[in-house]
């Protein structure tokens, strides 16, 4: 499952990206290679910034552990489950 | 023809390699007259265009299927360009918009690897950002030209590097400035798409639809 992170600014938006990459790096729970990444996001998912953390293999996250994805007191704002190859998004968190 | 005369036959060629193999004619010289063989209206108008544009009288004498002889008089223009040169339509006329009037015509180029000026993080994920949306279904360029330090969004550690892949899968053809790999020393880092130079590059830019970003 794809998981895509919002936040409230491009600042948090890019240091949640930093904290990310580093911890799916060294976390059991992403498959080899997942390397989260910001994305620009359609108009229909609101956001502020345009851009969402996108976490690719995310199924086995619960919300604590997607928080603890995020270092360094950065909330997301929303969460989006993405289906399928277009632009479809389901909110779930 | 005459000794003074040289003919290069360009039929079958795609756009722009007309335009080019012209161009190339030209450079090198030799000729008063130079006589480029096509086989469409798209070529003929091109290079046409092309030769006018370079100060050369541009004669097109059309045969039979669609094919015509364009007859440059190397440096002999009267200072009065062809209707193909001056009219208003003339750049959305050219080759591959002409083939499809859209965005599978366009050619991309990139002279950096951010966008605009400012942040450079913020420029970075800018130019990330576009290049992943052109990667998804959808409308795509016919090519993507990097130049300078654009050239770094082709190299193995770049971050684009799975959009501009994924682009080259469907067809996008990715070009990479020798010239700029060789001032970064990165030559043997080129990841995706083939090296090209001022040549090809300047023929590619004025034969078609170009988005600068």
């Amino acid at each position: 499952m794809a998981v895509i992170l919002i936040f409230e600014t491009i600042h948090h938006a890019l240091a949640a990206e930093k904290s990310a990459v580093l911890v799916a790096a060294t976390s059991a729970e992403f498959a080899a290679g997942t390397v989260p990444e910001l994305i620009p996001l359609p108009a229909s998912v609101k956001s502020d910034c345009g851009f969402g953390l996108l976490v690719e293999g995310a199924e086995a996250l619960d919300d604590d552990r997607m928080k603890a994805l995020i270092q360094g007191g950065l909330a997301y704002t929303a969460a989006y489950r993405k289906i399928g190859e277009e632009h479809n998004y389901e909110r779930i968190g | 023809m005459s000794g003074s005369a040289k003919q290069i036959d360009a039929r079958g060629q795609p756009c722009p390699q007309p335009v080019i193999m012209t161009k190339k004619a030209l450079d090198e010289g030799g000729f008063e007259t130079l006589e480029v063989l096509v086989d469409g209206p798209t070529a003929k108008e091109n290079v046409s265009r092309f030769a006018t544009h370079a100060g050369h009288e541009v004669e097109a004498i059309d045969g039979e299927g669609g094919a015509s002889t364009i007859r440059i008089q190397v440096g002999k223009a009267t200072g009065t360009p062809s209707a193909a040169a001056t009219s208003p339509n003339a750049s959305s006329r050219a080759c591959a918009t002409a083939a499809s009037g859209d965005a599978s015509a366009t050619t991309v180029f990139i002279s950096s690897d951010k966008i605009g000026s400012g942040d450079d993080e913020l420029g970075s994920l800018l130019m990330r950002g576009f290049l992943r949306t052109l990667a998804e279904p959808g409308e795509r360029p016919a090519r993507i030209i990097f130049m300078n330090s654009g050239v770094k969004l082709a190299l193995d550690d770049s971050t684009a590097l799975a959009s501009l892949r994924a682009l080259a899968d469907v067809g996008v053809e990715i070009l990479a400035c020798g010239t700029c790999l060789d001032f970064y020393k990165v030559k043997d880092r080129l990841a995706v798409g083939r090296v090209s130079n001022m040549l090809e590059i300047s023929g590619l830019l004025l034969a078609g639809k170009t988005l600068s970003i």
